[in-house]
């Protein structure tokens, strides 16, 4: 038996092993995907993003999806039919491998959405069962300890800081950067450095960026992203009590009332384990936690363990937003112009947080985080966008020609991504598809999606902000797409964390209400997501917890 | 019709379990063929067609389309499905061929292919299909040279671009 099992090996699970195993316990995790390290990851754009050879194959594992007609009925979508994935990175380290790493810490007023802002008609709102005041110290302790790279500056929502500015200054900036800072002084806005979780430079016992021009979406070559492997895992395996157990899918839970007892597991051969340990933490990503959770049924959990309050799986949220564009010409630049808009590897890192709230038209709104950025470096998902001219015609031969040299000498494409508030309803959740199977043979996740009409009309708004600068900087062809469509990389929520058990699965130290020793320290706590990306939040939120699991191992194990 | 394109091209998933195959290092992905038979003959022969008169139909030998398309065919995270859309978008091809021109594509003057391809890129099935083919197209092109297409990275030099470091060591590796 081992003292702690915990089931995923991404942001939410890292900070509990690395501090766990650094404490003196044994901890062992399950993890569903292959170990990978440093060396094994290339910029190889048919592999990543053309074949997504991180995540499952949708004809082996997938969701099933409902979404609501226009007439309020409900269409049923199976994800291998529409090739719609919810999978973000089946590898040690998890989605977090894969990140741009843009780093926003929440606002005050994130954790007190209700009692600030008030409720919205169709929307489960409420309080955190903490503040920003908890929250912080480990907010600061990611800056230090995973590596957060920028610069503190004084604007209208900074939020408080326990140290003055963060401990790496910013990475390489692109010359467009200052472009961006011009245009925003010009309309009397405020753009601030894009904090980020990459290195600038040697530190940590890792190397420091290698400013390749290809980070999103892909593995980190040289350890800079402060990803979970990276920044955590190995530092945990370091001291010799962590164990990582990879290509091991969870399917089982075993509980008494009281306790879980057994994770049960398939290995890639579909031999089954299982592993006892004294304490259990889950942190599978949202969507997959709940699922294992309502699939580990017994005569004690009837509807799936720590469901018998009903509300696993429920208030799902994801990021709300979108994104907009501009496209800047080669030709109406000066030399030294032309020659930054074309400089490759370096970080835009430039956020507006100007309208993190509003008042529109008398009303107050919470608003959201506006990030810049370069459009994506991959040439095959680039020459694929110019397949087609403005009247949706297919173009081959010398007119598609023509566009790629525009797309590629010409001009560039800079954007601008939107995060707002994904409002937790009663209609947006995770449940079990008993009929459709994974390849090991069990149930899948079935996802309810919804988004609130709220969502969209703060997206708007947001979005026309981020045109304005696109146009005062000389930007063309400017527009903006604000949907409802579920970002998957963005996702938390179905088991959030409250002092109520009857309307929350965890209390406040995410420790479920029915179990003395099941912890979930992925995003799946969280009742509302804030306005900026999930990550840094769950890494710091995972710290957090992880000194609750180290008092509470203290107290029925024994110091270490 | 975005949707289906893009439900076309990503729905690339089926597991045969010989990812030990393609992480061999001797593992090639395009495939040598026979421009000579079908269904290579056409896809050579469309493949110059959708970039004559360009820059880029003269790099033709270094993209190496038709035999990077011979590796597709046996790309396991493809689907037979999408596969078999593939090589039958050939056969609706010369349907279309012999219904308007009494004809096979390949027997078809310059001018009446350019024709051809445009009557059907006005049709849903043509349109999802020449998208198709152009985004394997430019995965021979804009991809790493590891795959056999892009070779010495001319597809890379004619669009100004440098590749991201460290390049693949082997195909579709993904540990």
């Amino acid at each position: 038996m081992v003292d702690v099992c915990i089931i995923g090996s991404g942001a939410g699970a890292a900070p509990v092993a690395y501090t766990l195993c650094k404490a003196g316990y044994n901890v062992t995790l399950l993890e569903k995907g292959p170990l990978l390290e440093r060396s094994d990851f290339s910029k190889d754009e048919i592999a990543v993003s053309r074949r997504a050879v991180y995540t499952p194959l949708l004809k082996d594992e997938q969701h099933v999806m409902e979404t609501y007609r226009s007439d309020g009925t409900i269409e049923r979508t199976l994800g291998v039919d529409a090739d719609w994935s919810f999978w973000n990175g089946s590898l040690v380290g998890g989605s977090s491998n894969l990140m741009s790493g843009y780093f926003h810490r929440m606002k005050l007023n994130d954790f007190k959405l209700l009692s600030t802002y008030g409720e919205i008609e169709g929307a489960n709102i409420v309080d955190w069962a903490i503040s920003y005041e908890d929250l912080e110290p480990y907010y600061d302790k990611v800056e230090k300890i995973v590596g957060v790279s920028g610069k503190a500056v004084k604007h209208k929502f900074l939020e408080p800081r326990s140290s003055k500015d963060f401990p790496y200054p910013p990475t390489w900036e692109q010359g467009v950067s200052s472009w961006i800072d011009s245009a925003c002084e010009s309309l009397g806005y405020e753009s601030i450095p894009t904090p980020r979780a990459v290195l600038p430079y040697d530190a940590l016992e890792r190397s420091g960026c290698s400013y390749s021009n290809f980070c999103g979406s892909y593995g980190c070559a040289t350890g800079a992203k402060g990803n979970a492997k990276s920044a955590l895992l190995d530092k945990a395996m370091a001291t010799g009590r962590c164990k990582i157990i990879s290509e091991a899918f969870v399917y089982y839970l075993k509980s008494d009332a009281l306790h879980v007892r057994e994770a049960h597991y398939f290995d890639k051969d579909k031999n089954s384990h299982k592993i006892e340990a004294k304490l259990f933490v889950l942190a599978a990503q949202a969507i997959e936690s709940s699922r294992l959770l309502l699939n580990s049924k017994s005569k004690y959990f009837p509807n799936g363990l720590a469901n018998n309050s009903g509300n696993v799986g429920k208030n799902l949220i994801f990021s709300a937003g979108g994104v907009g564009q501009g496209t800047l010409e080669l030709k109406n630049l000066s030399k030294e112009r032309q020659n930054q808009l074309f400089t490759r590897g370096a970080f835009v890192n430039r956020s507006l947080q100007q309208w993190y709230e509003y008042v529109d038209r008398g009303f107050r709104y919470k608003g959201g985080t506006i990030d810049f950025l370069y459009q994506h470096a991959n040439p095959i998902a680039r020459a694929m966008g110019e397949l087609y001219d403005k009247d949706a015609r297919l173009l081959w031969g010398r007119d598609l020609d023509k566009r790629l040299q525009y797309a590629f000498k010409e001009s560039r494409i800079i954007k601008f991504e939107v995060f707002n508030d994904w409002l937790p309803t009663d209609k947006n959740y995770v449940s079990i598809d008993e009929k459709v199977k994974d390849r090991w043979g069990i149930p899948v996740g079935k996802l309810r999606l919804y988004g609130h009409k709220h969502d969209l009309r703060v997206g708007r708004y947001l979005a026309k902000k981020g045109e304005n600068v696109l146009k005062e900087m000389g930007c063309l062809h400017v527009s903006s797409d604000i949907s409802n469509a579920p970002p998957p990389n963005l996702v938390a929520g179905g088991c959030r964390f409250g002092n109520d058990p009857k309307s929350s699965v965890l209390d406040k130290n995410c420790k479920a209400h029915e179990l003395k020793n099941l912890y979930v320290t992925d995003g799946s706590f969280m009742p509302t997501g804030g306005s900026v990306p999930y990550t840094w939040t769950i890494y710091a939120n995972s710290f957090r917890v992880a000194d609750k699991i180290l008092k509470h191992l203290q107290k029925t194990l024994g110091h270490l | 019709m975005k949707s289906s394109r893009r439900l076309f091209l990503k729905s690339s998933a089926v597991f045969i379990g010989t990812f030990s195959l393609l992480a061999d290092d001797s593992f090639e992905y395009a495939k040598k063929i026979s421009i000579y038979k079908e269904p290579y003959q056409t896809f050579a022969l469309l493949h110059k067609d959708l970039f004559v008169n360009s820059n880029i139909y003269n790099l033709l030998n270094s993209i190496n389309p038709t035999s990077y398309l011979a590796g597709v065919f046996e790309d396991p995270y493809i689907t037979q499905d999408d596969k078999d859309y593939l090589k039958n978008g050939i056969t609706w091809l010369h349907e279309t061929s012999d219904e308007l021109y009494k004809k096979r594509y390949y027997n078809l003057k310059t001018y009446e292919r350019q024709q051809l391809l445009h009557k059907i890129s006005e049709q849903e099935w043509g349109d999802s299909w020449l998208w198709s083919i152009m985004s394997y197209f430019f995965e021979a092109m804009l991809g790493d040279s590891i795959y056999g297409g892009n070779i010495d990275a001319k597809g890379w030099q004619y669009l100004d671009l440098v590749s991201g470091y460290p390049r693949p060591k082997k195909v579709l590796y993904n540990g």
